[in-house]
């Protein structure tokens, strides 16, 4: 009965703390920051590092026909790194990451070195360039699927009426892939634009003064002053296209759903169809871990890689 | 001397005019697709497969839009349910993630904190962002599965808040930044509390940065399709994207009816975008640049 009363009074001072303690959380002004944040913080917790944890266990779990989990296994990497599919795509994601990065950034800083200037009219082409990024890249896809179309699309309509020969867009390989990248360059060269634009907005101006007085020729200033000084930013616009385009998916799916044969079949339309298809839950998702590997270390090494020179630049 | 000043002058008006014509090819590139995609929607089936083709529809027809019983604006029409779910999924994502965001924004933008040293925090924040969603789709679909919430506006608003969290939280920290510290500090030398002087003095300066950032959101909302085809699967509850794509297996051959469609789904961005002109650079770049 005495240590019953003993453990109640232990209780109500425990209560009385705990009381006490929430109070301060709450009107402790040093805290009011982390609360503000908190609400964020678990959302993204929850939606982003559970789900990421979940995909490690799927990557593991073995998938019996009916997609049901069905015990632990590590043959889901071993199935995705020696099946020549997977590598056909990578060969795919990676050629046409490549590629269109290569062009877009070059094209997007032609493109921004020619509206850098800052008047009204500058403004509004502005805006009309960068419309393509802000279109659905599902739109988009039905948009060229029109103007590619073989029999009655407007591209091979213009090469005939030039005397070219028409061609056969979606239907033949090489074109398909060339296509898909068409695609991609017209949509999201704005991208790169817009971020070396941003760039070029925000240089110091003295370096430029400097080099017309000492009279520099137009491409010497491009060379030895405007690239090295963009350079941050351009490796800014580097890495986002890149994540971007190495996990691009919409325009394969409205203009050639990976074919034709699997000439356009980027890994996350192989894994798209492996997951929906054919419920290969644990294929699919080892399959895109390998995807967010080459990324992280694509991304990852061309920052290592630019920045380190201009450490030795520096020194 | 004269003569070097008149030939300069004459050089560099070549220059400016070999600008213009480069940068009208380049808007002619641009906004072709675009246009073509429009007329395309207004011109009658034999036109639009006659051998010639058209730059302008010879017999402009409303058909594709308001026939009585296919037309994408009739009552009842798929198309007016895909636009209905894609609205409400992208306001409502729109509205929590700018809720909770920018609170998350004002901390990070306002206070010193252990855990966000040398902006630690804010960049943990933006990695989430950066993440290709596509890793995660598997897991996301077995999960909603598992908690019943395939095909429903749950699904996609769960997703969507965790895409966009991150995106507002940069936006708008780059936008409280802007406003000077004195202002709310005087307010609070006053005697407001912290929280008063947010909503009194920074809320208001900030709203042009939240309008910008909201319309950001709902355009990336607006255009996702790989989520919500993975998640949706019944017509009723499609979002436009998907909407649309089932549209092009459906009708292959009807591309009235499917850039009718498209045109429509196009218009509330093209018009947004305009809005937001001068906020651009800080959307589409995630604030990473100073604009």
């Amino acid at each position: 009965m005495e240590q019953r009363q003993e453990t109640v009074e232990v209780e109500k001072q425990k209560n009385w703390t705990n009381k006490h303690r929430k109070k301060t959380l709450f009107s402790n002004k040093h805290l009011l920051p982390y609360w503000l944040i908190l609400p964020t913080l678990l959302i993204l917790a929850v939606l982003t590092i559970f789900p990421l944890g979940y995909s490690i266990y799927v990557s593991f779990q073995d998938f019996n026909t009916y997609g049901q989990p069905d015990g632990f296994t590590g043959s889901n990497y071993a199935e995705v790194v020696t099946s020549m599919t997977f590598w056909n795509s990578m060969g795919v994601t990676l050629l046409y990451t490549f590629g269109v990065v290569a062009f877009e950034m070059i094209l997007g800083l032609f493109m921004a070195l020619m509206v850098s200037k800052d008047t009204k009219v500058m403004g509004y082409l502005r805006w009309v360039l960068i419309i393509p990024m802000m279109l659905s890249p599902l739109v988009v896809g039905i948009i060229f699927r029109l103007m590619l179309n073989a029999d009655m699309g407007i591209i091979n309509y213009m090469l005939q009426s030039i005397g070219l020969p028409a061609v056969n867009w979606l239907g033949t390989s090489g074109t398909a892939f060339l296509s898909i990248m068409m695609v991609d360059i017209w949509q999201w060269t704005p991208m790169c634009f817009l971020i070396i634009l941003a760039g070029l907005q925000s240089l110091p101006q003295d370096p430029y003064e400097a080099a017309r007085l000492d009279g520099a020729s137009r491409l010497q200033i491009l060379k030895d002053i405007t690239l090295p000084l963009l350079k941050p930013i351009i490796i800014v616009a580097l890495v986002i296209r890149t994540m971007d385009a190495l996990r691009m998916f919409d325009q394969v799916f409205v203009l050639t759903q990976g074919g034709p044969g699997r000439a356009t079949e980027v890994i996350s339309f192989l894994m798209y169809r492996a997951a929906l298809r054919f419920s290969d839950y644990g294929y699919a998702t080892a399959g895109l871990f390998i995807l967010l590997l080459v990324t992280i270390v694509l991304s990852y090494g061309m920052i290592k890689l630019l920045t380190r020179n201009e450490k030795a630049g520096e020194s | 001397m004269e003569n070097a000043k008149t030939g300069m002058k004459a050089k560099r008006m070549r220059e400016e005019i070999i600008r213009y014509t480069v940068l009208f090819i380049i808007c002619l590139i641009v906004l072709f697709p675009i246009y073509w995609m429009v007329i395309t929607s207004f011109k009658t089936q034999g036109e639009l497969f006659h051998s010639t083709q058209t730059f302008f529809p010879q017999q402009f027809t409303l058909q594709y839009y308001l026939d009585p019983v296919d037309g994408v604006l009739t009552a009842g029409s798929p198309f007016l349910g895909f636009f209905f779910n894609s609205m409400i999924v992208a306001s409502a994502s729109t509205v929590i993630c700018l809720v909770v965001g920018s609170l998350a924004a004002y901390s990070l933008a306002r206070f010193e904190m252990r855990i966000n040293k040398n902006d630690r925090l804010s960049f943990a924040i933006l990695t989430a962002r950066m993440l290709p969603p596509i890793v995660v789709i598997v897991p996301m679909y077995l999960i909603m599965q598992q908690l019943g919430l395939l095909n429903t506006y749950w699904a996609m608003l769960i997703v969507y808040t965790g895409f966009n969290l991150p995106f507002v939280v940069w936006m708008m920290k780059a936008f409280f930044q802007e406003i000077p510290k004195d202002l709310e500090e005087s307010a609070m030398v006053d005697g407001d509390s912290r929280m008063k002087a947010f909503y009194k003095i920074v809320l208001p300066l900030v709203a042009p940065g939240l309008v910008a950032t909201s319309i950001f959101t709902i355009i990336l909302t607006w255009n996702e399709f790989l989520f919500a085809m993975f998640l949706l699967n019944s017509a009723d509850m499609m979002t436009l994207p998907p909407g649309i794509a089932t549209f092009i297996t459906q009708y292959e051959t009807n591309w009235g009816s499917l850039t009718a469609a498209a045109t429509l789904a196009v218009v509330p961005v093209v018009i947004f975008s305009f809005i937001v002109q001068k906020h651009l650079v800080k959307g589409m770049t995630l604030g990473a640049v100073k604009g």
